[in-house]
C-alpha cells in the first residue's frame, strides 16, 4: 500500500477534518456592553412607576372624607346669620328650628342615619 | 491584544484541526467543540493569546488543558461513537474515513496526539514538544512509531 512515510502522510492529509461550528463571537462581544442590562431595565421600570405614582397623587390632591363629596350637614357652630337665613324663608319657624337642630335624613350620605332617626324608631317603654 | 477579527481568523484557520485534536483526546466531538469554543472565548476576554510566543501551539495546548480537566479523559481507551464522523474523506469514501478513525483510536493516546498535531495540526516537533510538554525527540519518536502502527492497522483492515 503506502510504504513511504511521506506518501502515507500525503494520503492521510487528504482526509480533511470536519469544519468546526461557527464561533459565537457576536453574542460575546455584545455581552460586555450590556452586561447588566437587566439591572438597567429594573431601574428604568422602578423610575417609571415612581413617576406615575407621583403624578397620580398630584392630580387627585389630598383625599377628602367621603361624606364631604355630598352635601353633608353643616357642623359649624350656628351663628345668628345662619339661623336668620334658615328661619326667615322657612314656612314654619318650628320646622326651621328643628331642621337646624336635627338635620334630615336626606342630608346624610348613603348608609348614614341621624341619631334622632334611630332613637325615633326605638320603642322604649318608660 | 488580539482584536476580535484576529481571533476569528485564527479560529477559521485552526478551528477544524483543534476540534479534531480535541476529539482524538477525549473521544467525543461535542465535548471537543465546546472546549475549543471556550478556549477562544476566554482568549477574547483575557487577551492571553497576545502574550503567547507561538499562538498556534498555545491554542492546541490550551484545548488540551481544557479537556484534561474533564473527568472522562482519565479513560485511556476511548469508546468509538459509531455515527460520529471526524473527517471529510477524499472521494466521499466513508468506509475509508471509518477505517482511519478506528485505526487512530486503536493507537495509544500519546501516539495519537502527536500524529494528529503533526499531520492535521501541521505543527513541527518543536511546537508539539511545547504543547505536550515533552522533548522534540520524544515527539518525533512517538510520531514514527505511531505512523508505523497506523499504517499497519489501516492496511490490515483493507486487506480483509
Amino acid at each position: 500500500m503506502l510504504n513511504d512515510d511521506a506518501q502515507f502522510e500525503r494520503y492521510l492529509k487528504q482526509f480533511r477534518p470536519i469544519l468546526a461550528e461557527r464561533l459565537a463571537l457576536s453574542r460575546r462581544t455584545v455581552r460586555p456592553r450590556f452586561r447588566f442590562w437587566w439591572a438597567w431595565a429594573f431601574a428604568g421600570c422602578t423610575l417609571l412607576i415612581a413617576i406615575v405614582i407621583s403624578l397620580s397623587f398630584q392630580r387627585e390632591g389630598p383625599r377628602q372624607p367621603v361624606f364631604s363629596r355630598q352635601q353633608a350637614p353643616d357642623r359649624s357652630p350656628l351663628t345668628i346669620r345662619r339661623a336668620n337665613a334658615a328661619v326667615f324663608p322657612a314656612p314654619a319657624t318650628g320646622s326651621a328650628l328643628d331642621q337646624m337642630a336635627f338635620p334630615s335624613e336626606s342630608q346624610f350620605p348613603n348608609g348614614e342615619r341621624s341619631a334622632l332617626a334611630i332613637l325615633g324608631q326605638e320603642k322604649t317603654k318608660l | 491584544m488580539h482584536p476580535t477579527s484576529e481571533i476569528e481568523r485564527l479560529y477559521q484557520q485552526h478551528g477544524a484541526a483543534l476540534v479534531l485534536f480535541g476529539t482524538t483526546v477525549i473521544g467525543e466531538r461535542g465535548l471537543a467543540q465546546d472546549a475549543v469554543q471556550q478556549v477562544f472565548l476566554k482568549f477574547l476576554e483575557s487577551g492571553d493569546l497576545s502574550r503567547a510566543r507561538d499562538a498556534k501551539a498555545f491554542l492546541f495546548a490550551s484545548v488540551r488543558n481544557q479537556l484534561l480537566n474533564e473527568s472522562k479523559v482519565r479513560q485511556r481507551s476511548v469508546p468509538l461513537e459509531p455515527d460520529e464522523v471526524w473527517f471529510d474523506p477524499p472521494g466521499r469514501d466513508h468506509s475509508a474515513e471509518e477505517n482511519l478513525r478506528r485505526a487512530l483510536l486503536e493507537l495509544n493516546l500519546d501516539q495519537r496526539e502527536v500524529l494528529v498535531l503533526h499531520i492535521w495540526g501541521e505543527l513541527t516537533f518543536a511546537q508539539i514538544a511545547d504543547v505536550l510538554d515533552i522533548s522534540a525527540n520524544t515527539a518525533a519518536s512517538r510520531y514514527r512509531y505511531g505512523v508505523e502502527k497506523l499504517r499497519e492497522l489501516m492496511c490490515s483492515k483493507e486487506k480483509l
